[in-house]
């Protein structure tokens, strides 16, 4: 019985985090509203990451390159043509992002694990490199101004009204994705993941696996790089790459692969800072690193993992210290 | 014995590869007729699984050509090779083994579910269907094998002979026409094997599907087979129906030694 309100608790657990988030603004003022934007914003990138790893065992490091791609592509785009409704905005960049993800999805078919890691490293750092050095377009070092979302003359500038574009995308991100999970797409995804051989000789073509998976992150990361630029209205490249880290810990902390691990990540990642009162602000990084280490050693399954725990379910255990380091594995077959 | 007929659904001309130096199958030419089980034999390292690699294309022959149904399958990936109907399991058990069982055969379904990328995302009411298709047919074969009881369970709980069946009935989701068996037996007790073969004959009949075989144990194979053909070192040293193999002098001598026909 008890068990039964618990997995009933669970299974509304994330509609209630989702109803939380519609009737926030009213009640918690602009800087609470100014968190919970910035979750929302973190949760759909990492969502990016979680299905490109957690789903498809694709490593990643090219989420910050790809949002901040994202910021740029509409701060370029509205900042000289101020017409189009941010809707609009919305599509041009999950298009262009889409579009960067299969560009640099295709040379990296071939890499897998560690080698991937490195070139989608590679891909972000040159990425914030070219926004440098692109002055006239990006201001460069100096960063660029980016334009409210706004249609027509109603003007989106308020914190509260990126809160509502954040939380309704951040929903339909989350359902998508449920929806994938358990359908064809995610299959191949998971097959993939698991085992090449068997998902090619099922008729699964992986290269077209790997591109759709790459763009599919690409589109969230860029879509989610919008979103904060609309947040915080002055972008600079660096505010990108100093994000790297936060979304593998987000996604870690939650728990990779399960759909609803960066919401309880990001929940977690953006609230600590608040409940220490910011007396260790010059130090989070410090602090992330040592919880993204805990938990990778303790609880490489996340929050979900040690819930599972609780319950006495085993978990799927996604093992990433595996997965990163499977090619020395594969060295070691030759 | 080789049929001059035009029914051959399978093809291997003169294939050869070799690994480093190695000449792993060295000319090879054998012609498959529709419909029958057909066995590779021979000793440990004569290629065989070699030459299943290459008809589904994991490797590349460095010379020949393998032809399904009319259709020169060298040069194509293993995805097209299972879409043009080749399926096929593993002498190591290639099961995705965290999923469960009947996850693992609709795997099988990605040819045969019909849904595009943006259709799943909002998981509309043609997803539902093909999905609830896929899921029934998947259930049909789980019957079929027996074992249906075990569709909600991960791989990775289940012995080793369950599991060679749950890979049999992922290779049959896939709905082929030729069914590549690697070592069905493998690891698998006589009662079991004896089961087995029984299983295969009735694939056979039921599903109206070429197989291709290859296996150590031999009982199974004189008994179900209609046609061997003996690696040895890559290279074929006899092929004909079950009972010219058991007398072939070249056969005895090749799993036995020389001197053995002597006595």
């Amino acid at each position: 019985m008890i068990n039964k309100t618990k997995n009933r608790f669970l299974k509304y657990l994330p509609i209630i985090v989702i109803a939380v988030y519609f009737a926030g603004p009213i009640f918690i003022g602009e800087y609470l509203t100014y968190l919970i934007t910035l979750m929302a914003i973190m949760a759909i990138v990492t969502q990016g990451l979680n299905v490109m790893i957690g789903y498809a065992g694709q490593f990643s490091f090219g989420q910050p390159g790809f949002m901040a791609f994202g910021a740029y592509i509409g701060a370029i785009v509205v900042s000289r043509m101020p017409w189009i409704p941010f809707p609009l905005t919305i599509l041009i960049v999950a298009l262009a992002s889409a579009l960067l993800g299969f560009i640099i999805g295709f040379p990296c078919l071939r890499l897998s694990g560690f080698y991937l890691a490195m070139a989608t490293f590679g891909f972000s750092s040159a990425i914030f490199e070219l926004i440098n050095y692109l002055g006239p377009l990006t201001g460069g070092n100096e960063g660029m101004y980016a334009p409210a979302a706004a249609i027509g003359k109603w003007k989106l500038t308020s914190t509260d009204d990126v809160y509502y574009i954040a939380a309704i995308t951040v929903v339909l991100v989350m359902i998508g994705v449920k929806h994938i999970s358990k359908t064809r797409t995610g299959r191949a995804w998971n097959a993939i993941r698991d085992d090449e051989i068997a998902a090619s000789s099922m008729g699964i073509n992986l290269q077209r696996e790997k591109l759709k998976v790459f763009a599919f992150g690409a589109v969230l990361a860029g879509v989610s790089g919008l979103f904060y630029s609309y947040l915080i209205r002055y972008i600079e490249s660096s505010y990108f790459s100093a994000m790297g880290l936060s979304f593998f810990l987000i996604m870690v902390v939650g728990g990779t692969g399960r759909v609803f691990g960066p919401i309880y990540g990001s929940i977690f990642i953006i609230m600590l800072p608040q409940v220490f009162g910011g007396k260790f602000n010059q130090h989070m990084n410090l602090v992330y690193g040592i919880i993204l280490v805990l938990f990778v050693l303790l609880a490489p399954n996340g929050f979900y993992g040690i819930w599972d725990k609780i319950r006495n379910k085993s978990s799927v255990n996604m093992n990433l210290r595996d997965k990163l380091f499977s090619w020395i594995k594969r060295e070691r077959v030759k | 014995m080789k049929s001059p007929n035009n029914d051959n659904i399978l093809t291997l001309d003169n294939l050869s590869i070799s690994f480093g130096g190695i000449k792993a199958v060295d000319g090879l030419s054998l012609k498959v007729n529709e419909n029958e089980i057909f066995s590779i034999i021979g000793p440990n390292g004569a290629g065989k699984t070699t030459v299943f690699n290459i008809i589904s294309g994991f490797y590349k022959p460095d010379s020949g050509t393998v032809e399904f149904k009319g259709r020169n399958l060298v040069n194509h990936k293993p995805h097209e090779i299972a879409r043009f109907g080749v399926g096929r399991t593993f002498q190591n058990l290639e099961l995705f083994s965290r999923m469960t069982v009947l996850e693992n055969l609709l795997i099988a379904k990605h040819l045969y579910v019909k849904t595009r990328f943006w259709e799943e995302l909002l998981k509309t009411k043609n997803v539902k269907v093909e999905e609830a298709r896929a899921e029934d047919e998947a259930y049909a074969i789980l019957n079929y094998l027996g074992l249906e009881q075990y569709a909600h369970i991960p791989i990775s709980e289940f012995p080793f002979p369950i599991q060679k069946r749950i890979e049999l009935a992922r290779a049959l989701s896939l709905k082929p026409e030729l069914l590549i068996l690697d070592e069905p037996a493998g690891g698998l007790n006589m009662v079991e094997t004896e089961e087995l073969s029984t299983i295969i004959q009735r694939i056979r009949d039921d599903y109206n599907l070429t197989v291709l075989l290859v296996e150590h144990d031999m009982s199974m194979v004189m008994n179900i087979s209609d046609r061997i053909t003996v690696l040895q070192y890559g290279k074929e040293i006899a092929d004909g129906k079950p009972e010219e193999i058991q007398n072939n002098p070249m056969v005895i001598e090749a799993y036995l030694g020389k001197g053995a026909m002597h006595a």
